[in-house]
């Protein structure tokens, strides 16, 4: 490169109104002759890292790849799933008319058992304890039954 | 946003920050490595940058932060990256030590001049970012930038002259 041509850049290089092409084409060119610039460009070269062909586009494959394997939609759909099946189990748990008696048959029920009580001791009305302590109990009471007769 | 975006806006930085990447690791496996990883961060919060006003600065200043972990979990001492480079490899033995030289030399400079000069220098001629990208970076303005980086290049340029007289 013609001294005239490398001076300009250089100046131009240093005032930062260079461009990149310009910038690498110093680097490219520049010789001895001006040893600081040459070392600096030396140092340059040796770090600035060139970026190998097609890099984002191998790069976005392996990425897709990636973010397609992740289990993040299998993961959603399964707990959606077990969100409903949770809800279900809750809603048919405690909203079952068929397990629930109704009033009636309660009441039913309740009369059944009652019956089946001897007849004696539905006839005690009332007791009043006169005398009560650790061995005996003395009380009175009053039977229906004997009205009747 | 979606993945088309996603790559549009975000994944087609990839080969920007390759150099600066490359700096600091250097070793092509482990940048492409940190590439993926760097990517899979912003990807998680897509959401969240979606609507970023500076979608560009917030990977190169990501992918940095994240170079920078990886290098302090290997060597907690580190606090400057701007100065973090890979030694020098070369199969001549008379280059690699030349290099090597070279490397000291440049370092002590590098070492000696202000910091936010040295980072825009590196970021520069390095790194290979244009000075909006350094802007988005630094939060500094284009024209601050040009002049720190010209005082940079001239104070370089002037130490090693310097350390070029002496050595003759």
């Amino acid at each position: 490169m013609k001294d005239k041509r490398l001076k300009d850049l250089i100046a131009k290089y240093q005032e930062t109104q260079s461009r990149t092409a310009e910038e690498r084409l110093l680097r490219e060119r520049i010789d001895k002759s001006d040893p600081a610039m040459h070392s600096w460009s030396k140092f340059v070269n040796a770090h600035k890292a060139k970026v190998p062909e097609q890099f984002t586009d191998k790069q976005w494959e392996k990425f897709n790849k990636h973010i397609a394997s992740t289990p993040q939609f299998v993961i959603r759909i399964v707990s959606i799933a077990a969100s409903i099946l949770v809800l279900m189990t809750l809603y048919f748990s405690f909203s079952n008319p068929q397990d629930e008696l109704s009033y009636e048959e309660k009441a039913s029920l309740l009369k059944q058992a009652k019956n089946m009580l001897p007849e004696q001791n539905q006839e005690i009305a009332t007791q009043d304890i006169i005398y009560e302590d650790h061995s005996i109990i003395i009380y009175t009471t009053t039977e229906k039954n004997l009205n009747n007769d | 946003m979606n993945k088309q975006r996603f790559k549009k806006e975000v994944f087609s930085l990839s080969e920007r920050l390759y150099p600066m990447v490359y700096r600091l690791l250097g070793n092509r496996s482990k940048v492409e490595d940190a590439i993926q990883e760097i990517m899979l961060k912003l990807w998680k919060k897509r959401k969240k940058i979606e609507h970023h006003p500076d979608i560009k600065g917030l990977v190169f200043l990501t992918a940095r932060n994240h170079c920078i972990d990886i290098l302090r979990k290997k060597n907690p001492e580190i606090e400057d990256s701007e100065l973090y480079f890979n030694v020098f490899k070369s199969e001549n033995g008379h280059e690699q030590l030349e290099l090597k030289e070279l490397n000291t030399v440049i370092l002590k400079i590098l070492e000696h001049i202000p910091k936010q000069q040295r980072e825009v220098l590196i970021m520069k001629d390095l790194d290979g970012f244009e000075f909006e990208e350094i802007a988005s970076l630094t939060a500094l303005n284009i024209e601050h930038i040009r002049v720190l980086l010209s005082r940079a290049r001239k104070q370089v340029r002037l130490e090693l002259k310097n350390n070029y007289c002496y050595e003759r």
